[in-house]
């Protein structure tokens, strides 16, 4: 074989998918050829910078800007408050009726957590919460009460803003 | 096993943001250096990779969640980016020619070419070939993507990719055969 043949089948002898009797010539040439071998340990090194290059992180910067961006239209432009789970503090407030003061005022007991950047709450674990809450106040709650709360009535203040 | 991208979709429009911030951190890579080297341009891919997010974040309630959100995704950065190239061409036609974005190295002969230069010397070459080699060896480098996904987004026949991949490939070897010359 000459090396123009080898190197024009190399990749597809890289990946298997030559026929046996092709791909034992081409390791035969492979053995006595040095030029063929070296192109052949360049293929290999070539795909590896390929994954690694597929990879490679956009700048921090770049990566902050978008997040910051991402967090304005999620959080203003869908989807609708009434329906997400992850809330802010304005829309507990919004959603338990309850002046956003308070709520700023109890935030150590809130389940809140962090979100690039900014403080949330998840609105299932709002709900345990609450419920937990109110069997730590009242033995256990009403159902009509908690249907009240689910459906995002009135909630007692004392659930938020009492301590123990 | 990691939650499916159609399923983050869905809770993202539920309204579980976080989902949508695991989605960009499993893509933003993929969709920046797609931009990067389709348009040759790492400033241009950072807006790219905003603008698509951004996008797919509004327009996440008419996702159709069939399997295919990669897909989907990596076809609206390349129409965003056909966009800019296309424009470009139409200036570049009434002035000057155009300036690639990676600069040659040198290698002193004789001497093995280390990691960072070679991924330099690969970045340079790349830079070189025509774009529908390098759209397809950025997809080809992310390692779990099959041809055929490949040939989803590029919207080429399979054997097309394969081909195109096959030759952007030995081409690279090529070049960095050249710049390292007494390598084993
Ligand atoms: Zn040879």
């Amino acid at each position: 074989m000459m090396c123009a043949d080898v190197q024009q089948q190399l990749v597809h002898f890289a990946d298997g998918e030559l026929e046996p009797a092709r791909a034992r010539e081409i390791e035969r040439h492979l053995a006595q050829c040095a030029k063929c071998r070296a192109l052949l340990g360049a293929l290999g090194r070539a795909d590896g910078a390929l994954r690694a290059l597929a990879r490679e992180e956009p700048p921090a910067e770049a990566t902050q800007a978008v997040r910051g961006a991402l967090c304005d239209v999620l959080e203003h432009e869908q989807p609708p408050a009434a329906r997400r789970e992850i809330m802010t503090l304005d829309e507990v407030a919004g959603y338990l009726r309850i002046p956003i003061e308070d709520i700023i005022e109890s935030m150590g007991d809130l389940p809140t957590f962090e979100l690039a950047g900014h403080v949330r709450v998840r609105r299932t674990r709002l709900l345990e919460w609450i419920e937990e809450r109110e069997r730590a106040h009242v033995g256990s709650i009403a159902e009509s009460d908690l249907a009240r709360i689910l459906s995002g009535g009135l909630l007692p203040r004392r659930i938020v803003a009492g301590r123990g | 096993m990691a939650v499916s991208d159609d399923e983050l979709m869905r809770r993202y429009v539920e309204g579980d943001e976080a989902a949508f911030h695991m989605l960009f951190d499993r893509y933003r890579a993929l969709v920046y250096n797609f931009a990067r080297y389709m348009l040759n341009d790492p400033f241009r891919a950072e807006d790219i990779l905003q603008d698509t997010f951004l996008s797919v974040a509004r327009s996440a309630p008419r996702y159709r969640p069939e399997g295919r959100f990669r897909t989907w995704l990596l076809r609206i950065v390349r129409n965003r980016c056909l966009n800019l190239l296309e424009a470009d061409r139409a200036r570049r036609a009434a002035t000057i020619r155009e300036r690639p974005e990676f600069p040659a190295i040198e290698t002193s002969p004789g001497r093995r070419i280390e990691a960072a230069e070679r991924m330099a010397a690969v970045r340079e070459a790349l830079s070189r070939l025509p774009e529908r080699q390098r759209e397809a060896l950025v997809l080809y480098g992310f390692d779990s993507m099959s041809y055929d996904e490949i040939a989803g987004v590029l919207d080429v026949p399979i054997n097309t990719v394969k081909t195109i991949i096959h030759r952007g490939r030995a081409a690279l070897a090529r070049a960095i055969q050249d710049k390292e010359p007494d390598a084993p």
